[in-house]
């Protein structure tokens, strides 16, 4: 048995240092997930605490040959509750913020990527990301940004892998073309 | 026989080519196929995005799973409403219906009574009723 294997079925049986684990091993995907759907940390925090939340209360059901790997399943159960937080939040807006634009522009702080980030190149691809339509968006940050495969890509989008292929070939055409003409990039 | 649209036809053309061309660029991204000069571009920003990786932060809290979930309280509410709305309904409905309600049953058979006995003639003035509207 795998030592991955192992400690799911640790986890399983309600141990919680196999658990935190797993939290540890797989928390930075699920952040970086969730970070680029949402754009902000606090919220990225909250939503991972209840990924993982839920993950607890879910694991003796996991079961490996369906959901592929324990990564997969996690990132599935980021998703769902990201569109979850979504449907049932409203937008806040507050009234001074709609009244001077110029406040609103001091008053948004700029995330740690762009206090980070030295190079314009960086930030401008990551400004050109957040135009791309949703679900492009999502299968270029799995594949590319998490390194994942179209077939584990396409469990967690419930699609084909020929179908995220598809999309991947088409979110890359699209974010070129959002490059020069938005940004006058190439 | 089936017969397809021309305008259909050529929709479903152009998603054929469309998987044949994400298909070889897979490929292609993979290095199995050598890259055109502007596939090469599209491959150069994938490579880009990998990058971007490190860039992401990551702020992983603490892990703490004793925090009662929110969205189970804001999923069951509307739920209790809505039963608590159906049992009041119900249970309108049957004690205002006297077919439901066993307390109106003696009320009505009484009503009843009252009426047929107000109705109902002897059977002498119904003879002669009969007779005089024969003479008529």
């Amino acid at each position: 048995m795998l030592e991955e294997e192992k400690l799911i079925e640790k986890a399983k049986k309600g141990d919680f240092f196999a658990f935190e684990e797993i939290y540890k091993k797989y928390g930075p995907r699920v952040f970086r997930f969730i970070y680029w759907k949402t754009s902000d940390i606090e919220i990225t925090k909250d939503l991972v605490q209840e990924v993982f939340l839920k993950a607890f209360k879910k694991i003796k059901k996991f079961k490996i040959k369906k959901e592929g790997s324990i990564s997969s399943w996690l990132l599935k159960i980021a998703r769902n509750t990201v569109i979850d937080f979504y449907r049932t939040s409203k937008p806040v807006t507050s009234l001074e913020s709609l009244e001077d634009p110029m406040i609103q522009f001091a008053s948004s702080e700029p995330s740690p990527f762009e206090k980070t980030s030295q190079n314009l190149e960086k930030e401008v691809l990551e400004k050109a990301l957040k135009k791309l339509p949703e679900i492009q968006r999502e299968v270029l940050v799995l594949r590319f940004i998490e390194g994942l495969s179209s077939k584990e890509v396409g469990k967690i989008l419930k699609k084909s892998d020929g179908a995220i292929r598809i999309i991947q070939y088409r979110a890359l055409k699209k974010l070129k073309k959002i490059l020069e003409e938005d940004f006058d990039f190439y | 026989m089936i017969f397809i649209k021309k305008s259909m036809l050529k929709f479903l053309i152009q998603k054929i080519k469309e998987k044949k061309e994400a298909e070889i660029f897979e490929e292609k991204l993979s290095g199995k196929i050598p890259a055109s000069e502007e596939d090469w571009v599209l491959i150069n920003l994938a490579q880009k995005l990998k990058s971007l990786k490190k860039e992401t932060p990551v702020f992983l809290p603490a892990l703490n799973l004793e925090i009662e979930e929110k969205t189970s309280v804001s999923f069951l509410k509307p739920i209790f409403i809505f039963s608590a709305t159906l049992a009041i309904l119900i249970l309108f409905l049957f004690t205002s219906t006297p077919k439901f309600s066993g307390l109106n049953k003696k009320a009505i058979a009484k009503e009843k009574e009252m009426i047929e006995k107000q109705v109902s003639f002897p059977k002498k003035t119904e003879k002669k009723v009969e007779i005089i509207l024969k003479n008529l």
